[in-house]
């Protein structure tokens, strides 16, 4: 397990500087160099998208089965409006992240890859935020686009780790 | 025992009676049997003009599903199941024999064809459908073909010095790969393996959606372990279709009823009746609700007394379970047979378990105990009364559970005698048959018995049906304690000697109980027995 954990460290580092096509991934890596199973990451909201130009915080905790078990990862609370994310604790829906869908063979950029591409392609159809969904299925994207602005820049204790 | 052997009988003779199709079976039969189908065979058919043709083959099918009927009463003019009793593993086998018929269609290796049709939730009809429509699309769907093919071969490979994907260990020896060339340790594969093996779905490469065959799961996790998983998605597909199938909910029983003509399951409630089904190991229980059997209570009572007993006295419940203190000498008693005539170990009192009365009032076979006698004291607030109506009523129940409870294994005792008596006496099997055939049928009666009063409970005490019912009752109640009694006798030559009584017995219990029954569905039936949430 650590020795997988070390290798990612090694390689995500080595991915980040050299290849572009993942320049939206601010930083990832452990929290502390002596304490392998908590990681943070930093990715930038997409471009074309209403999360553009905004930073995002992703804490990663991964427990003694990882590569068995999936990574648990949440953004920081109160941090990002989306359907398929709970404002109040960052909690992600993603089935990528569920035991059942898990593969071993995927390693923590995956991951953060995956989060990321689920911010410009959201899922209404499986939503922790019902409101946000709701108008996504109405196709009401000027009010959902100006719901998550609202949220974004400060409103209902929005964006506190900005 | 001629019942497990009929069932045997339809599951090795009769293939269309344990349809694989399970699907199209079923619809099978809700078509031939139409909507609202009425129950005897005569009217069965009688509007199925157009399709005689099936006429004969259904009736022959008909007769070979048909069970040995327990008392009969089920055949007068009200429907009848007809099911299966089986295991995971009868129906991973009955699937095992349909491939033979099956594979020369897919032209495939069983193993493939098995993952497909697990992919596909055992619906071979589905399978079927797809697969002559885009045959390429289906394997490549189910993990069975390589997009791209890279020329690797699949299975276990040797290495001095492997290094591991997945736990990004170097030094493996083992490793295990597919054709999608995807290749990784043995001991990361088996970690993988053991954790989807009780999930019942097709396990894929840890890279790729390429699927593992059963051998390659038994070449990786060891022998049997694609039983384990086959086992697992037979599972799935039971809770998937429990209209059609259903666990036997007794402890420990692994028992699973495949009902084939669902569509007469609608017609039960009319006539106050339960669709009950008794499995391989004689647990008797409702199709419908999932309950024992709750004779004479239709689904309906079960159900609100069941709530009933939760909302009010889920610690009642314990505390008139465990033990009485003798009604003469104050010693604690616990009650560790089934019969409720109680001899004190330190006074030699003899008293009656339930209504703790000397035991010699309850002799001439009359059971006053179990009527529930009105408060005169009319003072007393409504409230109060039903709540002790209630709690009369649920101690009977409970103290009627908890004797069925002894009584089942007071019945793995008698296993044993039954063995002790062939080895020691040399009877023969069959001459010791009297002795489960008597624990069955007090198990049967004091499950009814627990039922009955429920049945009471909800019911208008000042009718004269009632009072009927009650007075059958207390017969069964003689019946019953006295076969218990008889059933504590430990003796096998004791035993032998008297088995024309346990038959008698027996045979009572068994009348006594089928009278009771009727009796409380003709309650139901006449409305005097309403169950309601209060």
């Amino acid at each position: 397990m650590s020795s997988r954990l070390a290798k990612e460290y090694k390689n995500v580092a080595k991915t980040l500087r050299a290849d572009q096509s993942f320049s939206h991934v601010l930083s990832l890596g452990p929290c502390s160099d002596d304490n392998l199973t908590h990681w943070d990451a930093q990715i930038m909201g997409p471009a074309d998208t209403c999360y553009s130009g905004y930073k995002f915080t992703l804490r990663i905790q991964v427990t003694d089965r990882y590569p068995l078990e999936p990574p648990k990862i949440r953004f920081a609370p109160f941090s990002i409006p989306h359907c398929n994310i709970d404002f109040d604790s960052g909690r992600i829906c993603l089935t990528l992240l569920e035991q059942e869908h898990w593969s071993p063979a995927w390693d923590l950029l995956h991951c953060v890859q995956a989060i990321w591409l689920l911010l410009a392609n959201p899922e209404p159809d499986s939503p922790l935020d019902v409101d946000l969904a709701c108008l996504l299925r109405a196709k009401d994207y000027s009010a959902h686009d100006a719901l998550v602005c609202y949220y974004l820049n400060g409103g209902s204790h929005g964006s506190r780790s900005n | 025992m001629v019942y497990s052997a009929k069932m045997l009988n339809d599951l090795s003779g009769d293939e269309d009676s344990v349809e694989l199709e399970f699907e199209s079976d079923s619809e099978f039969n809700d078509d031939e049997y139409g909507e609202g189908s009425d129950t005897s065979d005569e009217l069965l058919y009688k509007n199925d003009k157009k399709k005689t043709d099936y006429l004969d083959s259904i009736n022959q099918k008909e007769s070979l599903d048909r069970k040995p009927l327990e008392n009969g009463y089920e055949n007068d003019g009200v429907p009848r199941l007809t099911y299966n009793c089986l295991t995971t593993d009868q129906i991973y086998d009955l699937v095992l024999l349909r491939l033979d018929r099956i594979q020369p269609i897919f032209d495939c290796p069983y193993g493939d064809i098995i993952v497909m049709l697990q992919k596909y939730g055992w619906s071979e009809e589905r399978l079927l459908e797809d697969w002559t429509e885009f045959e390429d699309k289906v394997l490549i769907s189910c993990g069975l073909k390589v997009a791209k093919q890279i020329g690797c071969s699949r299975g276990l490979q040797n290495h001095p010095d492997f290094l591991c994907h997945i736990c990004c260990e170097s030094n493996k020896r083992k490793s295990f790969r597919l054709e999608c060339g995807h290749e990784y340790c043995l001991e990361c594969y088996q970690h993988y393996i053991k954790d989807k093996l009780l999930e019942g779905k097709v396990i894929t490469c840890m890279g790729c959606s390429l699927a593992l065959k059963n051998c390659d799961i038994d070449a990786i996790a060891g022998e049997n372990s694609s039983q384990v998983l086959m086992r697992s998605s037979i599972k799935g597909f039971i809770q998937k279709h429990s209209n059609h199938y259903k666990w036997c909910p007794f402890v420990d029983c692994n028992c699973v009823i495949q009902v084939n003509n669902i569509s007469t399951l609608s017609e039960f409630p009319r006539f106050h009746l339960s669709p009950y089904v008794v499995c391989k190991n004689h647990h008797r229980f409702c199709f419908k609700c999932g309950l024992e059997s709750h004779a004479p209570g239709d689904c309906q009572v079960a159900e609100v007394w069941v709530k009933m007993a939760q909302m009010e006295s889920a610690n009642l419940n314990w505390v008139l379970k465990n033990t009485k203190e003798c009604p003469k000498c104050g010693v604690n008693i616990e009650k560790n047979g089934g019969c409720n005539h109680m001899t004190c170990q330190s006074c030699d009192y003899e008293f009656c378990w339930i209504c703790e009365l000397c035991w010699k009032g309850h002799g001439g076979g009359y059971y006053e105990c179990t009527r529930f006698k009105k408060d005169e004291n009319n003072g007393a607030p409504e409230t109060k009364n039903s709540l002790r109506k209630y709690t009369f009523y649920y101690k009977l129940f409970s103290e009627h559970e908890n004797s069925a409870k002894l009584d089942w294994a007071l019945g793995l005792a008698v296993e044993q005698k039954v063995k002790a008596l062939q080895e020691n006496i040399g009877l023969s099997w069959i001459e010791t048959q009297f002795l489960p055939e008597s624990i069955r049928a007090l198990i049967e009666g004091r499950t009814t018995l627990k039922w009955s009063f429920p049945v009471a409970f909800y019911s208008d005490p000042s009718h004269n049906l009632t009072k009927i019912f009650v007075d059958n009752q207390a017969l069964l109640v003689g019946a019953v304690e006295s076969l218990s009694q008889l059933l504590q006798v430990k003796e096998p030559q004791d035993i032998i000697n008297r088995k024309l009584e346990f038959f008698n017995k027996a045979k009572f219990v068994e009348s006594r109980n089928k009278a009771l029954s009727e009796c409380g569905r003709d309650l139901l039936c006449k409305g005097i027995c309403i169950a309601r949430t209060t």
